[in-house]
């Protein structure tokens, strides 16, 4: 009995939940890749995304259009689809090292708004408090980046 | 790979061909990285490390205005996941700024263990950010207590 116990808690309790995960991911990634490619291959998409011109960037700050896409997934849906998304673009290698960072700054301190504020409004927290100051710290970190990554830029040109 | 296709008509078939081969190879990707770390997260929770842990933090919880307890709350956080963290709060029957507060702390730092790998399939700077992660969650924690709780 105590073997049977412990080879539960142990290995078929944890398979169990892997195998729920795995179900989870697959059924939220593949339809939101499909519906990627989907959007990719519009006409209108690929001119507005700076597709058909590889070297268009959101000129102010550097960064590569393609950085929308999943920060938005991250931001609505969670890291781990943010991430999808992240290694389904990365095929093109569209994304450059500021880029990445820019991604994982804000979506590590801010992502899965919705559930990560629900889940402690529903046990009494106070919904604002816990989202306002988490929006203005990855926005705070981003800037940061930004910020240095002009200086840097401004240093090469006068240097 | 791609079809020849006239500008005009709407690749959509390729698109659906594409989108369910690469849906399926990232989320095996994703799974690679993420199931070792959920094994390793489910038998920590078996030993008392998430504990000791906890008591190791909880005389350092009054820079938020938290009490003891919370240190296993955000122990849990942190190495587990949102859920596990809840579970383990509310017993501890706690105010609604503090409760807030924590939400706020573990909202920006949580689940570190498995999104930290992900991040670092995904190939951004995995460690470097977990450390912002913790060090902003502190930060911002010890901040917005000022406002929420007081001093």
């Amino acid at each position: 009995m105590i073997h049977l116990l412990t080879f539960y808690s142990l290995f078929l309790h944890p398979l169990i939940g892997a195998l729920k995960l795995s179900l989870r991911l697959v059924l939220i990634i593949v339809p939101l890749l499909i519906l990627f490619e989907l959007i990719h291959a519009l006409p209108f998409w690929r001119r507005f995304s700076g597709l058909e011109n590889p070297q268009g960037k959101i000129r102010q700050f550097g960064l590569s259009p393609h950085t929308l896409v999943p920060l938005f997934t991250g931001i609505f849906l969670g890291i781990v689809y943010g991430a999808g998304v992240i290694i389904r673009i990365s095929r093109e290698k569209a994304l450059g090292k500021t880029d990445l960072w820019l991604l994982g700054l804000f979506l590590a301190t801010c992502h899965a708004v919705v559930e990560d504020t629900l889940i402690f409004v529903v046990v009494g927290g106070m919904g604002l408090w816990i989202l306002t100051p988490r929006i203005l710290l990855a926005c705070a970190l981003v800037s940061l980046l930004l910020i240095g990554v002009r200086l840097r830029k401004a240093k090469q040109i006068s240097s | 790979m791609t079809s020849p296709h006239p500008e005009s008509t709407y690749p959509w078939k390729a698109a659906l061909r594409t989108g369910l081969k690469t849906g399926l190879g990232t989320t095996f990707r994703l799974l690679k990285v993420i199931i070792p770390f959920y094994f390793l997260i489910e038998w920590l929770k078996l030993t008392p490390v998430l504990g000791w842990l906890g008591h190791f933090l909880s005389p350092v919880m009054k820079i938020w205005g938290l009490p003891g307890e919370a240190g296993f709350v955000l122990v849990t956080g942190n190495l587990v996941n949102l859920y596990a963290a809840i579970a383990v709060m509310i017993p501890l029957h706690l105010s609604v700024p503090q409760i807030t507060l924590i939400g706020l702390m573990l909202g920006i730092s949580h689940n570190i263990i498995v999104e930290t790998a992900v991040l670092k399939e995904a190939h951004a700077p995995a460690l470097r950010l977990a450390l912002l992660r913790l060090i902003g969650s502190g930060l911002v924690g010890w901040i917005v207590s000022k406002f929420l709780i007081g001093s």
